[in-house]
């Protein structure tokens, strides 16, 4: 999994019925001690997080088996809200 | 499989409810010496490692398969390393 920041949305009017419901989120990568990356990448929402909040996102296959994701023709899903990041015995400041 | 070290730990409250009582460790990509050799990523620990560990990580489809509840990792822990032998 990665962590990333929240730092938008994506509106698509249409689109695979499947994704019908979900909100899409353009995340940005970090890198594990809190540095943003020049990845991003779009993910729907499995958790309810906001823009601006740091996440953790789960990528390929394993996307569909997020929390009611099966099935939904998705390779990046939101799976949790991040409270903390300890690396290096170091707490991690977002 | 590759092997990596465990170099952190990241907490969430709100999470997938399959994500839960599953610890979330960051790894470190290792060659076999231990050496680090590769990028930092959150793995899903499914044995109970410590920090500093030196361990044997899958990803893709294949992570979730070592839990019976699938859950929605990408990266998970399936071994510590005791030695390894290489020519």
């Amino acid at each position: 999994m990665r962590l990333g920041k929240v730092i938008g949305t994506v509106v698509a009017t249409q689109k695979d019925p499947k994704l019908v419901g979900w909100k899409l989120l353009m995340v940005r990568e970090l890198k594990v001690d809190g540095t943003p990356t020049d990845t991003y990448v779009v993910a729907i929402d499995t958790v309810g997080a906001g823009i601006g909040e740091t996440v953790l996102t789960v990528a390929g296959s394993s996307a569909r088996l997020a929390n009611r994701a099966d099935g939904v023709p998705v390779d990046a899903s939101v799976i949790g809200i991040v409270d903390t990041v300890e690396c290096d015995g170091k707490r991690v400041e977002f | 499989m590759d092997f990596g070290r465990v170099v952190g730990k990241v907490v969430c409250t709100i999470k997938d409810p399959k994500l839960e009582n599953l610890p979330l460790l960051i790894v470190e990509g290792c060659d076999h010496s231990g050496k680090a050799a590769g990028p930092r990523f959150v793995a899903a620990d499914a044995i109970g490692v410590g920090q500093g560990e030196f361990v044997w990580y899958e990803t893709s489809g294949e992570a979730p398969l070592a839990w019976e509840r699938l859950p929605p990792v990408d990266a998970s822990i399936v071994g510590i390393v005791d030695s390894v032998e290489a020519s």
